[in-house]
């Protein structure tokens, strides 16, 4: 542990000058990074996929609305485009967040499960879908986001332990 | 669309006080041997659950005993969703469960298992359609978004600091012959399986993980499993290195209970030390890394507000023992710190505290990881 005497100066000291040192030439450019998306026109409703039909229609390429704080029954994808959300979800947190390290694969489908549930199909056999749940914690219904790629194969299953 | 990995929406968040920032996916807070998002999956001893066939929560515990910070936003604690592999026994059948989140027994070790106890529940959760009528595996991450975490600070204070997060399994009377839903465990060397692939912790380590019931008494479970939250904070894990064991059926680390707890007896073992950061939010992210004795009271660099995420956990920087610093590749960096038979006999008996800032230098925006001991 040799390296524990080795210190000539603390981590945090490290780090505020070194960030410090970064404030006054990030500045605009982090300003920049802040701004909001630009307006976009409204997407084509109808031309959004419909339910377990099996359809795709083209995601679409651009932000959809322009009223950020209008509810939003749209999905974005981790390639920034949009397709609509499953299952009568409102306010879809986006996929990106929960795509995980995967390389994005596109959606060929939507099938429906037996448990009622609509479902992206992506090209690399991952599923993907959106629900409104029950949080008591908030008090209300909110949109959850969900994605399943197919790993490796289990191992065996375990004896009875407990 | 107000979505986390965008990094407008992070660096203003930042600067507001109430959040981090992001360019890319959320990092799940696994405890297990292997990174299940980076590494390939060698070490896993069965696919269980907590209690065989019959209904459980298995839960992984969260306790500031052994990591603080995890999905430390200035504060809050917001954890974004649920990561978990599901083993499913029969694809072809639509699996159903629960994601719960549980607080602290105040009466005993482990979770409250009344229903007050309850941060969370999300019911009714279903697998993916499939035709295939085989067995394997889906690599869920079940997302919350940015305006609807769950907040574990302040909304419910952890018990003692502990709390608990899982996934409720319906009892299955034909798992695991023929259908059902089971987790990736690594079974501890004390689970007294046969398993050859595992976990490698010091003799007397306390066991990670819990089931229970509703109404029931929780009980401890002797492996760790892949399942976590869902956060925003860059990830720190110990690893331990035991060059005698082939436990991880790979050459490498074990991040999970060998890193909390290695053995240093010597007899046989001493074990070495090393450290794992992953971030999928700034993958490309520079890493200032440093180590304490023992945990030390949450300070916030107050000059860095809006800039540096979190709190360190090492102290200020007449305390904090600084290691390096280096580089995330593909989101993650392993760096050494001991090798085996290196750690003097003096400190044995002591928690080393590590933790970490990743630096996305394209946004100027830092973050700290959670904070881990190794309980020498």
């Amino acid at each position: 542990m040799r390296t524990f005497a080795a210190a000539a100066l603390g981590v945090v000291a490290v780090v505020v000058a070194a960030l410090a040192a970064r404030d006054a030439d990030d500045e605009v450019r982090t300003a920049g990074r802040t701004q909001p998306p630009s307006a976009a026109p409204e997407p084509m409703r109808d031309a959004a996929p419909g339910r377990a039909t099996g359809q795709l229609a083209p995601a679409l390429p651009s932000p959809p609305r322009a009223d950020d704080a209008a509810p939003s029954t749209l999905l974005e994808l981790p390639d920034g485009s949009y397709v609509d959300a499953l299952n009568g979800a409102v306010d879809a947190p986006p996929m990106r967040d929960f795509w995980g390290p995967f390389a994005w694969s596109p959606i060929v489908g939507v099938e429906r499960s037996d448990a009622g549930i609509d479902w992206y199909r992506h090209a690399d056999g991952s599923y993907s879908t959106t629900q409104m749940v029950l949080r008591e914690d908030l008090g209300r219904m909110a949109a959850m986001t969900r994605v399943a790629h197919p790993g490796a194969a289990p191992a065996a299953a375990a004896p009875r332990a407990r | 669309m107000n979505h986390l990995s965008s990094p407008a929406a992070r660096a203003l968040l930042a600067a507001l006080g109430v959040t981090s920032a992001a360019s890319a996916q959320l990092n799940p807070f696994v405890f297990y041997p292997q990174d299940p998002e980076r590494q390939t999956i060698t070490c896993t001893s069965y696919v269980g659950r907590p209690d065989g066939n019959a209904q459980a929560e298995a839960m992984m515990e969260v306790s500031t005993e052994h990591f603080r910070g995890v999905g430390d936003a200035n504060g809050p604690i917001w954890l974004y969703g649920v990561y978990h592999w599901v083993a499913d026994e029969r694809l072809s059948t639509v699996e159903t469960y629960d994601l719960v989140v549980r607080n602290a027994d105040p009466g005993g070790p482990g979770p409250d298992m009344t229903p007050a106890g309850e941060a969370l529940r999300i019911s009714g959760l279903t697998t993916p359609p499939s035709s295939n009528p085989a067995r394997g595996t889906w690599i869920t991450y079940e997302g919350f978004g940015a305006q609807a975490p769950l907040t574990v600070l302040p909304s419910f204070a952890p018990v003692e600091g502990r709390y608990y997060v899982g996934v409720d399994l319906p009892a299955n009377p034909l798992w695991p012959a023929s259908d059902g839903h089971s987790l990736f465990r690594a079974d501890l060397l004390s689970a007294g399986t046969a398993a050859t692939l595992g976990e490698n912790e010091r003799l007397g380590a306390p066991d990670p993980t819990w089931g229970g019931s509703v109404g029931s008494a929780p009980y401890s479970t002797p492996w760790t499993y892949i399942l976590g939250p869902l956060v925003t904070s860059p990830n720190l894990h110990i690893g331990g290195i035991d060059p005698l064991s082939t436990r991880l059926g790979a050459p490498g680390a074990n991040l999970g209970m060998n890193g909390l707890y290695p053995d240093n007896t010597g007899a046989p073992r001493c074990d070495g030390l090393m450290f794992r950061v992953t971030d999928s939010i700034a993958p490309s992210g520079i890493v200032f890394l440093g180590a304490q004795l023992g945990f030390q009271q949450p300070l916030f660099v107050w000059p860095m507000i809006g800039t540096l995420i979190g709190h360190s956990f090492l102290g200020d920087e007449n305390l904090a023992v600084p290691l390096g610093l280096t580089t995330l590749a593909g989101g993650a960096v392993d760096l050494p710190i001991a090798v085996p038979g290196s750690i003097p006999a003096v400190m044995v008996g002591s928690d080393v505290v590590f933790q970490s800032v990743v630096w996305d230098t394209n946004i100027n925006l830092a973050a700290w990881s959670n904070a881990q001991a190794a309980h020498l």
